[in-house]
C-alpha cells in the first residue's frame, strides 16, 4: 500500500495561517477537524497534515484576533470549538494572499528562466 | 502586542488554557472517530485510527502550549517554584538572609518615604510650577511671616499674581462637652480653598464674603478627618456651633478627604476665616503683627525671574502704603518656587534627609554583602548538586538563571517584609520628630512611589548580591564537583573575606556618623542657656477681644494682679513676666549706634530686646554680674532703666563700667543702665550668645507677656491654676499658649533627636549585619577545617592555639576594615559639619567609641564559633569525611 501513495507535500512554513484563514473565509465557521478534513479533501490527500499541528496556528491566529473561537454543538450534537474569521482576519487574509501571489510569481519566473 | 498580552494572561492563568486544550483535543478526536465510523469502521478501529490521524496527542499539546505562552517565562516560574522548595529546606539560611534584606531594604523604604513625602511630591493642583511662596527681605533677614495689610497689598498685584492666599496655623483646643481636644487650627483668607480647587464633602467652604468684615462671620470648616474623629461623620454637624479655644464658631462645611492645603506634610483639623483673627490673639489690621504666610499663583506666562523683578519694582510702593508705625519698614518682597507646597520644613530637612538616604544606602550595601556571602557559602555546600545538574545536561545559563531566580525570590520576600517594617518605622520617626513640637506636626505617608522604590531596591539587591555567586556556581567543574564535597576554591574564599572587609568598612562609617550625631545631641541637651529651665512653665498671656479696640498699654493692672496671685500659689516657687519669652522663637531687635569717648562711634547691630519684670532674673536663675535688678519702683512714672548683658557691654563699652551709661531704647528715648546680666540664649538653643538689653516690663508698651513660672512640683497642676487665675483676674486676657520650657527647648532639637536616633539605628544595623557576616565566615571556616583541627589537636595543639587560629582571621579583617573605614568616615563627616553642634568632624571620642565597639563586637561574633573549634574531638574529626 505505502508504495502506491503519491509523495505528500509538507506545509510550507508560514503558509498554514493563510490556508486556515482562506478555509474559514470560504466555508464559514468551522471546527479544527472540519478544517483539517477540508484541507485533505481539497489537496486530494496531497497534504501531509498531522491534525494536531493545526493547533499552534489556531492559537496564534486567535491571539492575533484574526479568528475567534467559541464552543458550539455539531450536527451530531457533539461539542466542538468553532472558529470564525474576524474582520482583522479578512484584512490579514487579503494581505497574505497578495504576498503569496507575489512570492509564487517570483518563484515561477525564476523557475521558468532557469529551465 | 495583543498576542503578547494574550500570552501573559495564559501565563498567569495556565489552568484555564490547559483545560480548554484538553477539551478541544478530546472533541477533535471524537469528531474523527465519528467520521470514520460513519464510513463503516468499528468503534475500536476508529479510535486507533483517529489517534493516528491526529498525530501525537502529547506532542500536539506541547506545541499548543509553546504557541500560547512564553516558554522562558514558564520556565522562570517553574524555577521560582523550584527555588521556593529549595529555600524551604534551609530555614536557617532563609531566616538570616530575609532579616538582612528586610532591615536593609526596610530602612531604605522608610527614609525614602520621608524623602518622597517631603522633598519630591508636588502640590496636587494644576500647573504646580506657577505656585510661589512670598517672603520679605530686610537687610540680611528674610522673613516668611507677614502682617495682614502687607498681604492685602500683595494680593492686589494682578500684573504679577493671578491669585494670592494667606494662612496662619496654630495649635488649639476643640472643646466638646467641656473636654478640650488638641487640634491643629488654621486661619485662612477667603480665596484659600479656591486656590487649591478644593471641594466640600459636606456643606460649603470658606469664601471671600466670610473673610471680608472683621469678626462678622464666626464660621469654620472641618477637615474630613476631624469630622470623622470628633463628630463620628454625622452630617448634623452642619450649622452646629463648636468652640475652638473658647471661641464659638459655626460649622459651615467639611472639606473633602483628599484636601491637604498649602503644605503637603501638615494636616489641619479646622479652618476659620482670617477675619476672625482678633478672637485668636492676632490683630488683622495691625502692621506689627507678623502672623501670616503667603502663597501666590504667578500670572500665566510670567516666569519666576520676571515676577521677581516686577515684585522688586513695586516693593517700595507697597511698603509706603502700609501703616507707618511698623517696626520692619523698607522690606523688599521676593518669591520662590513652591510647586512642592509651602516650605516650612523642606529646606531645613533637605540636607539631613539626603544624609540619611546616604546612610541607608550604606546599610543596604552591608546587607547586600551579607547576602552575597551567605549565597557564596550556600553555593559552596551545593557544589555536588550543581555538578550533578551540569553532568545531566542542564545548561550553565539555565543553572545561573535558577540561582539568580532563587536570589530574586529571597529579595522579594525580604522586600515584602521591608515594606511592613518601613511603614512601622516611618510612624516611629514621625512620632519622634513631632514629640515636643507644639506648633507643627509633620505628616508623611507612603504611596505608590515608595512601593516602586522598594521594588527597584529589591531588584538591585538581588543583582548586586546574587550575580557573582550564581556566576561562580555556573562555572562549577562538573567532574571535580562530583568527586569532592563542599570544597571552597581559593578565589571564592578571597571574595568572601573581601566582602567582610567591605562590611566592616561601611560599619565603621555608619558607627562614626552615629557617634557624631549622638555627641552633638548630648551637647545640645547640656548647653548652658544662661538660665535654668528646670520645672519652668512658659505661659503666654495675650489680650482678647476684637482687633484694634485694645491699644498697647503700659503696666496693665490686670497682669500685675495675675502675677501677684500666681506668686501666691502654693506650687509656685517664683514667677515673673517677660516679653517676648525666651526660646519661643519670637524676637525684637534693633541696631544701636553710640558716640565713642574718642570722638567716633560704636555700633552694635541686631541687638535683641526683651522686657522683663522685677524678679525675672532670679526667677530664671540668671546671673546678675553687676548693679541691680529692676524693682517695683521702675514703673511707668520712673526714669527709664535698662540691664545689658555682658556681650553688649563688651561691644559698646569695652573696658568701661556700663552702669550709669545712657542709650536710646525700645520706645523710650533715654535709658540708664542699672545692671549687667550674664549672657544667655534668646530665640533658640543653637544660636551663639547674642547681645541683649532688657527694659523694665512695667515701663514698656505691651499687649501681653510671657509669664515664667518656676514650679515646686508637678507643672501640670500649676498650669491649670494659672489658667484659672488669668480667667478670674484678667478677663480681658487669655492664655494663648502654656508649655514647659523643656518642651520649648526640645522643639528646637527635633531634627537633632531624629538624626541621633536614626544614625544610631543605622549604625547598629550596619554593625550587626557585619558581625553576622564575621560569625558566618568563621563558623563556616571552622566546619570546613574540622579535619585539620582534629589533626592539629591530636598532634598536640593547645586549645588556645586553635582559638587563636580563628580569632586571628577575624581580627585581621576587622583591623583591615577599620584602616579603610576610618579615613572614609573622616572624609564623609565633612558633609555633616553643618548639622553638628560643638562637635569636631574628627571627634576623637567618636573615633574611639567606633573602634572599641567594633572590635568588641567582632571578638564576640568570632569567639562563639571559634570556641566550637576548640571542642572538636580529634578522633571523631578524623573519621569525619
Amino acid at each position: 500500500m505505502p508504495s502506491e501513495e503519491k509523495p505528500r507535500i509538507q506545509v510550507l512554513q508560514g503558509t498554514l495561517d493563510l490556508i486556515v484563514l482562506r478555509t474559514l473565509e470560504t466555508m464559514g465557521p468551522q471546527h479544527a477537524y472540519g478544517i483539517a478534513a477540508r484541507l485533505e479533501q481539497i489537496s486530494g490527500d496531497l497534504l501531509n497534515l498531522n491534525q494536531g499541528t493545526l493547533y499552534p496556528a489556531l492559537v496564534r491566529l486567535e491571539q492575533q484576533a484574526r479568528i475567534k473561537g467559541s464552543w458550539k454543538k455539531t450536527e451530531s450534537n457533539r461539542e466542538a470549538r468553532y472558529y470564525a474569521i474576524t474582520r482583522a482576519g479578512q484584512k490579514a487574509l487579503a494581505e497574505e494572499t497578495r504576498r503569496w501571489r507575489r512570492m509564487t510569481e517570483f518563484v515561477d519566473k525564476l523557475l521558468v528562466e532557469e529551465s | 502586542m495583543r498576542r503578547f498580552f494574550a500570552r501573559l494572561v495564559n501565563l498567569v492563568r495556565p489552568g484555564r488554557a490547559e483545560r480548554d486544550l484538553e477539551r478541544e483535543v478530546a472533541s477533535h478526536l471524537s469528531l474523527i472517530e465519528e467520521d470514520l465510523m460513519r464510513r463503516g469502521m468499528t468503534p475500536e478501529a476508529a479510535r486507533t485510527a483517529s489517534r493516528r490521524t491526529y498525530g501525537g496527542v502529547e506532542q500536539a499539546k506541547e506545541l499548543h502550549r509553546d504557541a500560547r505562552s512564553f516558554v522562558w517565562m514558564e520556565q522562570v516560574l517553574q524555577d521560582a517554584r523550584h527555588a521556593c522548595r529549595g529555600l524551604w529546606k534551609s530555614p536557617g539560611f532563609v531566616a538570616v538572609a530575609m532579616l538582612s534584606l528586610a532591615f536593609g531594604i526596610g530602612v531604605n523604604a522608610a527614609i525614602f518615604t520621608l524623602v518622597n513625602g517631603i522633598l519630591l511630591k508636588k502640590l496636587p493642583v494644576p500647573e504646580p510650577e506657577r505656585v510661589v511662596q512670598v517672603s520679605a527681605k530686610l537687610k540680611e533677614f528674610e522673613s516668611n511671616g507677614f502682617n495682614y495689610p502687607a498681604y492685602r497689598a500683595l494680593s492686589r498685584q494682578p500684573a504679577i499674581f493671578s491669585d494670592t492666599i494667606a494662612f496662619s496655623g496654630r495649635r488649639s483646643n476643640l472643646e466638646l462637652d467641656g473636654e478640650p481636644h488638641p487640634i491643629d487650627f488654621e486661619l485662612v483668607t477667603g480665596g484659600f480653598f479656591r486656590f487649591f480647587g478644593a471641594r466640600p464633602a459636606l456643606g460649603r467652604l470658606i469664601d471671600d464674603e466670610d473673610d471680608r468684615a472683621e469678626g462678622a462671620h464666626p464660621v469654620c470648616v472641618l477637615s474630613y478627618n476631624a469630622w470623622q474623629t470628633h463628630f463620628g461623620g454625622n452630617p448634623a454637624v452642619l450649622g452646629r456651633s463648636i468652640r475652638i479655644g473658647s471661641i464659638p464658631l459655626q460649622v459651615i462645611g467639611v472639606a473633602a478627604p483628599e484636601f491637604v492645603g498649602p503644605e503637603l506634610q501638615r494636616r489641619f483639623d479646622v479652618w476659620a476665616p482670617s477675619a476672625m483673627a482678633g478672637s485668636f490673639g492676632s490683630q488683622r489690621e495691625n502692621g506689627n503683627t507678623i502672623w501670616l504666610h503667603i502663597l501666590a499663583r504667578l500670572r500665566t506666562g510670567i516666569p519666576m525671574a520676571e515676577a521677581q523683578a516686577r515684585l522688586a519694582g513695586v516693593s517700595r510702593a507697597i511698603e509706603d502704603s502700609l501703616p507707618p508705625d511698623r517696626a520692619n519698614h523698607g522690606a523688599v518682597y521676593r518669591v520662590r518656587d513652591a510647586s512642592k507646597g509651602y516650605d516650612s520644613w523642606r529646606s531645613t530637612l533637605q540636607d539631613p534627609l539626603y544624609i540619611l538616604m546616604g546612610a541607608v544606602t550604606l546599610v543596604l550595601l552591608v546587607a547586600c554583602a551579607n547576602l552575597a556571602n551567605l549565597l557564596l557559602a550556600r553555593a559552596g555546600e551545593r557544589r555536588q548538586e550543581f555538578a550533578i545538574k551540569l553532568s545531566l545536561g542542564i545548561s550553565r545559563w539555565r543553572l545561573l538563571r535558577q540561582l539568580l531566580i532563587e536570589t530574586f525570590v529571597l529579595a522579594f520576600a525580604g522586600g515584602a517584609a521591608a515594606l511592613a517594617l518601613a511603614a512601622a518605622l516611618t510612624r516611629v520617626l514621625l512620632a519622634i520628630f513631632n514629640s515636643g513640637s507644639q506648633y507643627q506636626s509633620l505628616h508623611v505617608a507612603p504611596d505608590r512611589s515608595v512601593f516602586l522604590f522598594t521594588f527597584a531596591a529589591c531588584v538591585c539587591t538581588a543583582l548586586l548580591a546574587g550575580l557573582y555567586p550564581a556566576w561562580q556556581a555556573a562555572r562549577t567543574d562538573a567532574a571535580a564537583g562530583l568527586k569532592g564535597g563542599a570544597l571552597q576554591g581559593p578565589r571564592r574564599a578571597l571574595v568572601r573575606r573581601g566582602l567582610i572587609l567591605v562590611q566592616v568598612t561601611l560599619a565603621v562609617v555608619l558607627l562614626f556618623g552615629a557617634s557624631l550625631f549622638t555627641h552633638s545631641l548630648s551637647n545640645l541637651k547640656v548647653v548652658n542657656l544662661g538660665y535654668d529651665i528646670d520645672r519652668v512653665l512658659s505661659v503666654a498671656i495675650a489680650q482678647r477681644g476684637p482687633v484694634g479696640s485694645t491699644p498697647q498699654v503700659i503696666a496693665p493692672h490686670a497682669l500685675a494682679e495675675v502675677l501677684a496671685r500666681v506668686r501666691q500659689l502654693p506650687g509656685v516657687e517664683a514667677a515673673a513676666f517677660s516679653e517676648p519669652g525666651p526660646l519661643t522663637g519670637q524676637m525684637m531687635s534693633t541696631d544701636l549706634t553710640l558716640p565713642d569717648p574718642s570722638g567716633g562711634t560704636r555700633r552694635a547691630d541686631n541687638v535683641h530686646v526683651m522686657f522683663i519684670g522685677p524678679g525675672y532674673l532670679p526667677a530664671m536663675r540668671m546671673v546678675l554680674v553687676r548693679g541691680r535688678d529692676f524693682t517695683a519702683a521702675d514703673g511707668p512714672a520712673a526714669p527709664g532703666v535698662a540691664i545689658v548683658n555682658q556681650r553688649l557691654a563688651s561691644l559698646l563699652w569695652p573696658g568701661q563700667d556700663p552702669i550709669g551709661k545712657h542709650f536710646p531704647g525700645w520706645g523710650i528715648k533715654d535709658l540708664e543702665i542699672v545692671g549687667v546680666a550674664g549672657d544667655s540664649n534668646y530665640k533658640n538653643v543653637r544660636e551663639a550668645k547674642v547681645s541683649i538689653f532688657y527694659q523694665s516690663f512695667d515701663q514698656s508698651k505691651i499687649r501681653g507677656g510671657v509669664l515664667a513660672v518656676r514650679c515646686r512640683g508637678a507643672a501640670a497642676a500649676v498650669e491649670r491654676q494659672v489658667r484659672e487665675v488669668v480667667k478670674t483676674s484678667a478677663p480681658d486676657y487669655q492664655v494663648s499658649n502654656a508649655t514647659s520650657m523643656e518642651l520649648l527647648r526640645d522643639q528646637w532639637l527635633a531634627q537633632d533627636r531624629l538624626l541621633a536616633f536614626l544614625s544610631t539605628l543605622f549604625g547598629t544595623l550596619g554593625t550587626v549585619l557585619a558581625l553576622v557576616g564575621i560569625y558566618g565566615l568563621i563558623s563556616y571556616s571552622v566546619t570546613r577545617r574540622t579535619r585539620e583541627i582534629g589533626i592539629r589537636i591530636s598532634i598536640g595543639a593547645q586549645r588556645g592555639n586553635v582559638l587563636w587560629l580563628f580569632l586571628r582571621e577575624s581580627l585581621l579583617l576587622i583591623a583591615g576594615g577599620m584602616l579603610l573605614g576610618l579615613p572614609l568616615a573622616l572624609v564623609l563627616a565633612r558633609f555633616l559639619k553643618k548639622m553638628l553642634f560643638q562637635v569636631s568632624v574628627a571627634d576623637p571620642l567618636g573615633i574611639a567609641a567606633t573602634l572599641i565597639l567594633l572590635a568588641a563586637g567582632g571578638l564576640i561574633a568570632s569567639c562563639a564559633p571559634a570556641r566550637r573549634a576548640t571542642k572538636i574531638d580529634p578522633v571523631r574529626a578524623l573519621r569525619y569525611d
